[in-house]
């Protein structure tokens, strides 16, 4: 989701930086506990790996093709901390390396897709895995992404309260959590096709010629 | 220094603008980035208005839309709108053009350190990348099924999986070599 | 056979600068032809290989294979592309890249499918013996060494009965004694043969025929490959030898 810059207020993304930054900090030490001192190499290179993994189109039922973000598959590859720092850092590396914008959007983003999109990808398939494997890493993929999309949602959908000008007009984002909740939704049900489709496929694929990387943990 | 003062008047401007929604200052400050801007105006004007066409177009339209139906007034909004994410993306599309960021982020030596690794493997896997979608052109004499699709995606996944993780290995032990943890 | 007419291609880079990658480059290869390109690192030689496999469209210059214009329209011809990618065959420099089958029988098998010739399961077999691979047919190409993937990849392209095949510095993943071997195989080979090298210790063998490409993006030298290996004037002026000062 390419939001440009100008949609969201202040009041919404400073406290969102402070959130995030709090949090990468935490990430950041919790796999320096694990790996020492691979873990910068190990989190540049894993944001190089979403860096392309965001290029990559899947095919979808009905010859549509959807576009993954491999969150859930880093979250269950490896940890909720090495897909939420990934995430960020491409986003960051996109906004403000590359300059593509959304440097306003970048703590929504990476909450919304990375931190949330992981945690909820990583207890999906932790619950679900001891029932059927397949169904678990498929609703890791599909789950994290709508719950993504509807976080980013809300937040899109606070943004007329966030003040409004004399006449009464929006400042931010114009549209309400009516519109902008299901906006969001209804496509994320088929786009996350794509991202379950992409977690059980790549998984297994792991499982069968490269089951090493499951030792990275 | 100059970098740094670059990026941090870069956040300073950002913050003012989507907090003050006066739309002639907005307008003032969009022709004051033209000005600026010199030989580049239309390169960069270009680029912004490519970025952002797609997504205002639809809020735009919408909005207008929803504003005739109900009968409230539109014009304010969509002129404030417009304005001020232009000027967001113009503003920086010209800034990162003037920042080396390495510069500006040198405070902290763990931001430089992963932006540089990542920056420099992302452009390797861009390019490795394509030579997959050539690769797979090349050999697909007549259509690639959806079962051939998914075993070309999950192999090339599984290629830049392996080689981020063998990469981080490796350049552990190259820092290590050079002198990096002091052991 | 092959025809290349003032041939230009430039790139976009990170600034929208303009990076030329081939500058007016003209050639003509004769059926059954072995022939090298040379050229340093940057000179251009991928993206001529590229561009003779159809898979990036020149911004200048015309193309013909077998007479035929070879153009984004020739190609969108369904039946014109099938024959195209069936003759003309292209060995990345990474074997990684072209290899996503399940196992080296698949991979092998790729092609002939879609074909949708008979004898897929001979034929496979045939290949994987011919390059000692046999013994894998049923493990993941992923788990293969580098030598051994490009062997994969060349019993891939081999078995589809090519008519020419691109070659991107084949050596680059093998160990001396394996490129002894793809030397002397590439030789007896009867097909058009493109190969695009660095490795003049290498190309001597590889062709008879040799095509140079300055730093320039330009081409600088055209024709008998072992007069041109022999200049060592010529050589330093494509910047392919260096001269030590000791």
């Amino acid at each position: 989701m390419h939001i440009p810059d100008g949609f969201i207020s202040p009041k919404v993304y400073i406290p969102l930086y402070g959130i995030s930054a709090g949090l990468w900090a935490y990430g950041l030490r919790k796999i320096k506990k694990k790996l020492n001192e691979q873990a910068i190499p190990f989190v540049a290179s894993l944001t190089a790996f979403c860096f392309v993994a965001m290029m990559i189109a899947i095919p979808l039922p009905g010859g549509t093709t959807a576009h993954v973000t491999s969150v859930a598959l880093l979250a269950v590859v490896f940890d909720i901390w090495t897909a939420f720092l990934s995430v960020s850092l491409v986003l960051f590396i996109n906004a403000v390396l590359f300059g593509n914008g959304g440097i306003t959007t970048l703590p929504v983003n990476a909450l919304g897709i990375g931190f949330i999109g992981s945690v909820v990808a990583f207890y999906t398939f932790k619950t679900l895995s001891r029932w059927k494997k397949t169904v678990a890493l498929f609703a890791a993929g599909w789950l994290s992404i709508n719950i993504s999309a509807l976080a980013i949602a809300v937040v899109l959908g606070v943004q007329p309260l966030m003040g409004r000008s004399e006449d009464g007009s929006p400042l931010f984002f114009p549209f309400g959590l009516s519109v902008t909740i299901p906006a969001l939704i209804i496509p994320h049900l088929l786009i996350g096709i794509g991202e379950g489709i992409l977690t059980v496929v790549v998984y297994k694929f792991l499982e069968r010629t490269f089951s090493e990387i499951f030792h990275e943990r | 220094m100059k970098d740094k003062l670059f990026l941090l008047f870069y956040a300073a401007a950002v913050i003012v603008v989507t907090s003050y929604h006066n739309i002639m200052f907005l307008a003032g400050f969009l022709v004051v980035m033209f000005v600026l801007s010199g030989a580049q105006f239309l390169l960069l004007f270009r680029k912004a208005f490519f970025a952002v066409v797609f997504f205002n177009s639809i809020i735009s339209v919408s909005y207008l839309t929803v504003s005739l139906i109900q009968g409230h007034p539109w014009a304010q909004y969509i002129v404030l709108i417009n304005l001020r994410v232009f000027l967001l993306t113009f503003m920086g599309f010209f800034i990162i053009n003037r920042v080396n960021l390495f510069k500006a982020l040198s405070f902290s030596s763990t931001m430089t350190f992963i932006l540089v690794l990542a920056g420099s493997q992302i452009l390797t896997f861009k390019k490795i990348y394509d030579d997959f979608a050539f690769a797979l052109k090349s050999r697909v004499i007549k259509r690639a099924q959806t079962k051939d699709l998914h075993n070309y995606i999950s192999s090339m996944i599984c290629f830049f999986l392996n080689k981020s993780v063998n990469n981080s290995r490796e350049v552990t032990q190259a820092m290590r070599s050079r002198g990096f943890f002091g052991d | 056979m092959i025809k290349l007419q003032n041939i230009s291609h430039s790139f976009t880079g990170s600034q929208n600068e303009h990076i030329p990658a081939l500058k007016k480059i003209n050639l003509e290869i004769k059926e059954k032809e072995k022939v090298v390109l040379l050229g340093t690192n940057g000179s251009g030689k991928s993206t001529l290989l590229k561009i003779l496999n159809g898979l990036i469209y020149p911004e200048d210059g015309k193309y013909f294979y077998k007479s035929r214009e070879l153009n984004r329209a020739a190609l969108k011809d369904r039946e014109f592309n099938k024959i195209f990618r069936k003759e003309v065959v292209f060995l990345f420099q990474h074997p990684d890249t072209m290899i996503f089958n399940p196992t080296v029988y698949d991979e092998i098998a790729f092609g002939l499918r879609q074909l949708k010739v008979n004898d897929v399961d001979e034929k496979v077999r045939h290949w994987s013996e011919k390059f000692s691979i046999a013994k894998y047919l049923n493990t993941p190409p992923f788990r293969l060494s580098g030598g051994e993937k490009q062997k994969v990849c060349l019993a891939a392209l081999l078995c589809l009965e090519p008519e020419v095949l691109l070659l991107d510095e084949p050596s680059a993943n093998l160990d001396p004694r394996t490129t002894g071997w793809l030397i002397d195989f590439l030789q007896e080979l009867p097909l058009t043969i493109i190969t695009a090298t660095h490795n003049l210790h290498l190309a001597r063998d590889l062709g008879e025929k040799t095509l140079v490409l300055s730093e320039h993006h330009e081409m600088f030298y055209q024709g008998d490959l072992k007069a041109f290996l022999d200049n060592k004037e010529k050589l330093i002026a494509a910047n392919l030898l260096h001269v030590n000062r000791h």
